[in-house]
């Protein structure tokens, strides 16, 4: 009978064992210490095959990415740390394409309604389009927004030189006025991503930034209030900003 | 615990314990292509590699506080939480295991352990090359086994061979694995 479980004990130390014989093993070994010196013998092995796989370089997109998370799951409790994390695990990506496709959903109602307006919603769609592209790379980010009653999201991809901004919450511009999206660079340098556009009735604003580098080379995201056409560099109050 | 490593690695786990990013980040450096080329050898797809070496780091960040270094060491500990996370996403997605791509011999005989060298990673290359030096049928259920979860039964069916076969080449290999461990352990 000792016979048989020591036949198993390789398979045991692997995790082969169907449940049942699992069972039986451990409780055998409760009361075997040959078979329990013979399992701690194989759980060597087990180690050793943990490290047999050949090492492999990961992307450097994913330093960048953990290095954000930690930072961030640090430093910002509650739900907000939560939906900051959201592109950290398969539930997360989930969570963030479905926020998409309801942001998705929402700009294409809107979408309906500019168009009979006569405004333009080719941009717009390109927008939500392009947001939807990005979500697909496998190291798409969404950076959250929440600042003073405004919250939003920011979605790119740090290797591509483009991204998607959505706020909600937004007051109304003056009619000479716009609000005005800015890349800052690690040494502080702002570069402008262009001017939003303010939907009034739910204070919605959007944005697709075309940048002349891949996102990775900013570290922050930032929107001020500028005269309308916009400014070579920021003059007005700053109204929100993210990490990068 | 002869590692040279491992001093530092437990100072630094306890500096993670305490939010110290540099030190997170100094262990990302040490061991993510280990992380990685494990998640990798479980799911043959890059992306899903990714985002489980994303998450094992996350659980290393998130529970330093529970490594005990009396239960082994941490890159172990690591690539423990590595292989459960990716195989759960290997059940969990309804994965086949990818293409019987054996790791290249040549590359195996390179890290060939030198007798006289007592590192830790001269260790692990002796069973990668015991592994690698296995009869295939013996090799290929200890690998289905190890790297993609499977019972003996599953990997009965997966390779249509006879369940009593299954258990013979896992305990023949075992064995052999085993006792080349033995003796490379009694050599040090």
């Amino acid at each position: 009978m000792e016979h048989e479980f020591e036949d198993q004990l390789g398979a045991y130390a692997l995790g082969a064992l169907e449940p049942e014989e699992d069972r039986r093993v451990e409780s055998h070994l409760q009361s075997c210490k040959k078979c329990q010196d013979i399992v701690a013998s194989y759980q060597f092995v087990s180690e050793g095959l943990l490290h047999a796989a050949d090492p492999k370089l990961s992307p450097k997109s994913l330093r960048r990415r953990l290095q954000r998370q930690i930072g961030q799951s640090a430093e910002t409790p509650g739900w907000s740390r939560a939906f900051r994390r959201v592109p950290t695990s398969a539930f997360g990506l989930a969570l963030g394409l479905i926020i998409l496709v309801s942001i998705n959903v929402g700009i294409l109602l809107q979408t309906q309604r500019l168009l009979n307006e006569g405004q333009d919603t080719v941009a717009q769609q390109r927008a939500g389009q392009t947001a939807m592209a990005i979500a697909s790379y496998p190291s798409s980010q969404v950076a959250s927004i929440e600042e003073d009653g405004l919250r939003g999201t920011f979605v790119y991809d740090p290797d591509l030189p483009v991204g998607v901004m959505y706020v909600w919450g937004l007051q109304p511009p003056l009619e000479d006025q716009a609000y005005q999206a800015w890349l800052v660079d690690p040494q502080g340098q702002r570069l402008s991503g262009g001017l939003l556009t303010f939907s009034e009735d739910p204070g919605f604003g959007w944005l697709l930034i075309e940048a002349p580098t891949t996102m990775s080379e900013f570290s922050s995201l930032g929107v001020t209030l500028e005269p309308a056409g916009g400014s070579p560099a920021p003059t007005g109050p700053r109204i929100l900003g993210t990490d990068l | 615990m002869s590692n040279e490593q491992q001093p530092e690695d437990a100072i630094l786990i306890l500096k993670v314990a305490e939010g110290d990013r540099e030190a997170f980040l100094a262990l990302y450096d040490r061991y993510s292509a280990k992380v990685y080329g494990l998640a990798l050898r479980v799911l043959g797809d890059p992306m899903t590699a990714e985002e489980v070496t994303q998450d094992a780091f996350l659980r290393l960040w998130t529970r330093a506080d529970t490594y005990n270094p009396d239960r082994g060491r941490l890159s172990s500990w690591l690539l423990t939480i590595t292989r459960r996370l990716a195989i759960d996403h290997f059940r969990l997605e309804g994965r086949r295991p990818p293409a019987w791509n054996p790791s290249n011999p040549e590359s195996a005989l390179e890290r060939i352990p030198d007798p006289a060298s007592q590192s830790e990673e001269s260790r692990w290359g002796s069973m990668k090359f015991a592994l690698i030096n296995l009869p295939q049928e013996q090799r290929s259920v200890i690998e289905l086994a190890f790297y993609h979860g499977m019972s003996h039964s599953q990997i009965a069916e997966y390779q249509s061979t006879p369940l009593g076969t299954v258990k013979t080449r896992i305990r023949l290999g075992m064995e052999k694995l085993r006792r080349e461990w033995e003796q490379e352990h009694k050599s040090i």
